[in-house]
Formats: structure tokens, sequence, C-alpha cells
């Protein structure tokens, strides 16, 4: 089921960034979008996540440079959740045994090679973590897009101590996370 | 695992920064679906991990090429895992003929995840010590890696090829009945000789022909005792004699030689013992029985050419693990200059015999076109040269009174076995001739 919805996400985002760039007359950065996000489509359908983060990466970037250039933001907002989304998917499917990688298992050659109580009992578990996983991603897309969408139309004046205040506070924000982030390295490595 | 949260915090960051630097709230905002993907996955990050693994295979002890079901169950007794990735490596040489060594499942607190597959080997022991867990979170950026302890043993042993009994004539035999004729007048079935009556001796084996010729005396038949007798198998395990071609190996076949031998032998009732000389010396002391059979079949699972400078000769080999005059037999594919040692061994009394597979044949089954000559014109020739070397290799050890098998390894080494006996005179074939 994967499958399907990553193809749609990598198709959606690339012809949105591609459009919005042609509604304004960007050709060479629509041309750009198209290229970018058919690689990664092409590589993905082949069965080769290897362009994933590379994909993602370019549309990101893209929807910022379209952002600079262009005046739609609110598409913007679309195209990145759905490059997320493809590159969340595409690592996914990278994970899960017997999809991508053919680890598993023995073709169905005759009735006697049918699926035994074990291996469909896999596939269930598969289904299931699934099942989970894109409920999960599906929330996180829709809190994200609505919370982006919400802070566009979100104008508040600070003042200068303020800002000071607010830039501190990201800041020890950002510190704690890296902080968070390198701890949990740590202990990945041993 | 972390290039991907690299990647994904560099792409938060870049867009931080250029929006700020861009003065575009716009841009800040790309940022915001981000920062959320990495708030959820952080917070469902998995914490410690307290995972209870068995495992149980179905068998442990099996011959070569028969299957083995494997069962791991996975017992969660910590905090829940959303994704738990099982990969259970199998050691060198196993093949996984079905099901998978790599799972995935979501194990809650309590529960347990199962799974199966089945591996078959060739001959050999194999050893795994752990299984590898790695829990992450269901977008798969933070993950814990363990190595849980599952140990696994399996022993595959080598098929045997079915023989009869290997006749034999060591110049010494034990004290039991068996079937060797032992050289000693007393209770057998072959005829040995002929004496004069002595009291006690049994009225139906009086030879009534001779005694007719001497009215006044009587004599006696006297019948060959049979007994069983010390056998030593030597396995050629040195690297530099045994060839490999492909995926098969010569001494794969020396090995299922030596296991017949011993069966066959151990079935008459002899005394067996095996050496491996190889790498290292490895041995088997003599023993009768299914036990020693077993013991035998263990080394035999486990043994491995080798190579070692000091044991490149035959030169070492341990004469005295053999008691005098027993019978040796050696399995070996024979070079130049291991006949010497083999004239020793029969100069010190040993009856030898050498199960010889035929490493040329081997080696020119590679370059058969369809079973007929060999690839070109140089290697026919090279075939032939060897060939001949080969030849004149087994004769000087034949004359040193050894009985040579010449075994090409795709034909029954009992019919190898029964040619050469019944093709050797009377002499050779009753071992006497020391």
């Amino acid at each position: 089921m994967t499958r399907p919805v990553l193809l749609i996400c990598i198709s959606l985002c690339t012809l949105l960034l591609a459009g919005v760039f042609a509604v304004t007359s960007l050709w060479l950065l629509a041309a750009t979008s198209l290229a970018v996000g058919a690689g990664w489509f092409l590589l993905e359908w082949r069965g080769q996540g290897s362009a994933a983060d590379a994909g993602m990466a370019g549309i990101i970037l893209l929807s910022v440079v379209q952002i600079v250039f262009g005046s739609s933001s609110l598409p913007m907002v679309l195209v990145v959740v759905l490059a997320l989304s493809a590159w969340d998917l595409s690592r996914f499917r990278q994970r899960m045994p017997g999809s991508v990688s053919g680890y598993t298992v023995k073709r169905c050659s005759s009735y006697k090679d049918m699926p035994t109580k074990p291996e469909s009992d896999r596939e269930e578990t598969h289904r299931s973590i699934e099942r989970k996983h894109l409920r999960r991603l599906l929330i996180v897309d829709v809190v994200g897009m609505i919370s982006a969408i919400l802070s566009m139309g979100f104008q508040f004046h600070l003042g200068f101590y303020l800002i000071l205040l607010v830039g501190g506070l990201a800041l020890l924000a950002i510190y704690r996370m890296l902080i968070s982030i390198a701890g949990f390295v740590r202990q990945e490595d041993g | 695992m972390k290039k991907h949260l690299l990647l994904l915090v560099v792409l938060l960051f870049s867009l931080l920064l250029i929006g700020l630097l861009s003065l575009r709230g716009e841009i800040l905002a790309l940022a915001f679906p981000l920062i959320i993907y990495l708030g959820v996955a952080l917070w469902f990050s998995p914490e410690n991990i307290e995972l209870v693994i068995r495992r149980e295979m179905s068998h442990q002890w099996v011959s070569s090429g028969e299957p083995i079901t494997v069962h791991l169950t996975v017992h969660n007794v910590g905090a829940p895992v959303e994704e738990l990735a099982l990969l259970d490596p199998l050691p060198p040489g196993v093949r996984l003929i079905e099901g998978s060594t790599i799972a995935l499942a979501s194990l809650p607190t309590g529960d347990k995840h199962e799974m199966a597959y089945t591996i078959c080997a060739p001959r050999g022991e194999y050893s795994a010590t752990h299984t590898a867990v790695t829990a992450m979170e269901t977008f798969g950026l933070f993950s814990r890696d363990v190595r849980l302890d599952a140990p696994m043993s399996l022993r595959v042993k080598p098929t045997a090829i079915s023989m009869k009994s290997v006749p034999i004539r060591p110049p010494q035999t034990r004290g039991f009945s068996g079937p060797i004729p032992s050289r000693q007048g007393g209770s057998g079935v072959d005829f040995f000789l002929v004496r004069e009556y002595q009291s006690g001796d049994p009225e139906h084996h009086i030879n009534w022909r001779i005694a007719a010729r001497h009215p006044r005396e009587l004599y006696t038949n006297i019948y060959q005792m049979e007994r069983v007798a010390d056998v030593g198998l030597i396995l050629d395990a040195r690297s530099h004699v045994n060839i490999r071609s492909g995926s098969d190996s010569l001494f794969e076949h020396s090995v299922k030689a030596a296991l017949s031998l011993s069966d066959a032998f151990l079935n008459d009732g002899n005394r067996v013992g095996l050496l491996v000389y190889g790498g290292v010396i490895r041995s088997v002391f003599p023993g009768y029985g299914k036990i020693q059979r077993e013991r035998i079949l263990k080394m035999l699972a486990q043994v491995s050419i080798g190579h070692n400078y000091a044991l490149e000769s035959l030169g070492y080999l341990p004469t005295r693990f053999f008691p005098a005059r027993s019978q040796i037999v050696l399995i070996s594919p024979l070079s130049m200059e291991d006949v010497p040692v083999l004239v020793q061994l029969r100069a010190r009394g040993y009856a030898v015999m050498v199960i010889c597979p035929d490493p040329l044949h081997f080696e020119a089954q590679m370059l058969t076109q369809d079973g007929g000559s060999v690839r070109n014109w140089q290697a026919d020739h090279a075939y032939r040269l060897a060939r001949i070397e080969r030849g004149f290799v087994l004769q000087k050890a034949r004359r040193a009174g050894v009985q040579v098998v010449d075994w090409r390894v795709d034909e029954s080494l009992a019919h190898a076995v029964q040619k050469v006996m019944l093709g050797q005179p009377v002499r050779c074939r009753l071992g006497d001739g020391i």
C-alpha cells in the first residue's frame, strides 16, 4: 500500500511545484522541478530508495526558491508536506523486509508453496505496522500543514527586548534539541 | 539512520536560517512540518529495551542437506517498542531455504513475536552467538541497537557411502572372534593345516583320507581362527593435496570414504581409530562399536583442510598411535613425497591400504566438455603427463606392498575396493607379503 501512496506523493509535489513555477513564468525552475521529481519518481518506481534524500532536499530547496522569487507560499507548504511524506515512506519501504531489499522468500510456484501460517502471520504483522505508520504520518502531515498555514497568517509586533528574549529562547530550544539528538546518537553507538 | 536524522536537522536549520536572513516568515513556516515530524519522532523514541529471546532448533545434529527449522521467540518485558527489526545472522556456509532471518514487528509490553525459518548446511560445525535487534519509533529516525544472546550450535555430519565388508589381512589380530583370518589354528571355517591327532581333538575333525594312507596314525584338520583386528584410519587433510573445484572439494569425498570405511570396519567388530593429518593432528583413539562410530562421526563433522609447514609431509605421522602390525588405511590423494613414508610403514610391519581419490580425474571434470576429452590439446597433453606421473607414484607404492585403491570419486568406493581386492594376487590379497 505504501508504494502507490509514495508515488502519488512524489507526483503531486512535483507537479504542484512545477505548476506554480510555470504560473509565475519561471520556466527554467519549472523544468528543474520536473527533472528532480521525475528522477526521484523513476528511482522509486524501480524500487531504489537511494534518491529519497536528494529528492526531498531538492524539492524543499526549490520550494524556498519559489517563495523567494515567486509569490505563492500556501502551495509550497503542501509541497513540503508531500515531499516529507514521500521521503518518510521511501525509508519505511526500505526498512520493510521482503518489499525492497528482497530478503524474502520463496516464490509460490505451486499450491504446495502457498504461504504457510507463519508467513501469513508475518504479512499481517507488516500490514498492521504499515497501517499504524500511515496513520501517524497522516496526523503529523495534517498538524504540520495546519500549523504552517496558521503561522503564515499570524502577524505580531515585538519590541527589541522581546525579540532578544524570543531569540534566546529559540537558541536554547535548538541547543536542547541538539543535545538530546547527540545523546541519543551516542547511546545508539554504544 | 543517523544520515537521515542529520539531513532532516540540516534542512530544518537551513529553512530557519534562510527565513531569518531573508526576513520571510513564509520560509520559516515551511519548517513547521519538519519540526513536528522531528518532535514526534523524538517523543516516541525507544527507551530502555528489555527483551528476552529464546531459540529452538528442530535438530542440532543432522546429516548433510537435511533441513533444520529454527524458531525464535522474542518476548518484550520492558517498555513498548513501536518497530522492532530482528536480524538473525546465519553462520557462513549455512543456506536459508525457507522463511526469512529478518523480521519486523511491533511489540507492546508483554507481547511476543515468533519467527521461523528453515536452513540447511553442508558438512561442518556451525555456531552463532547472538541476534541483532534494532528498536525504533515509527518514523525510524531514532533507534537503539541491541545484541541478544541466542546461541546456536549446529553439527552437520557427513553422509556415508554404503559399503559391505572390506577384506583386510593385517599381520596381527586381536583376541576376539571376528571376520579376519588370523593365521592361527583353532576353531574357524577355513581350512588351515593338518597335524597329528592329539587326545581331545574332536572326532569329526579327523582327516580320514590321510589316516587311510597312514594305518597306524591319525591326523586332524585344523581350521584358521577368525579374529577382529586393529584398524587405523588416516585422513589426509593437507590443503596442498586436496583440490577444490567450485563448491566441490576432493576432501569432502575423502571424508565420506573415511566414514564409510569406519562403518564397514566397525560393523565387522574391529577396533577402529581415526587420525586426521592436516593443519593440525586430531585423533579418535581406537575403540569398538556404536559409541566409537559416533565419536568418529563427530570428528569427521568437524574436520577441515588446513596448512601447516611442519606437517607438509606425511613424515611426521605419529605411527605409535596405531598398534604394532595393525592395518592402516590411508585416505589421501597422495603426492610423490608420500611414497617413502608408506614404504617405511610397511617396513615397520603395518599392513597398509591407501584409498586414493583421483585428483586428476576430479580436476579434469572441470575442463571436460560433455564428459568427453579435456578442453584443448594443451590441457589434454598436460592431463596425460600428469596421469603418467600419478601412475608412477601409485606403482611405486604398490611395489612396496601397499594396497592402492585408485578411486574416481564419481564412482562407487565399494566397487573400486572390490576391483582392487579381486585384481591382486592371492599373496597380496592376503596381505602377508611383508
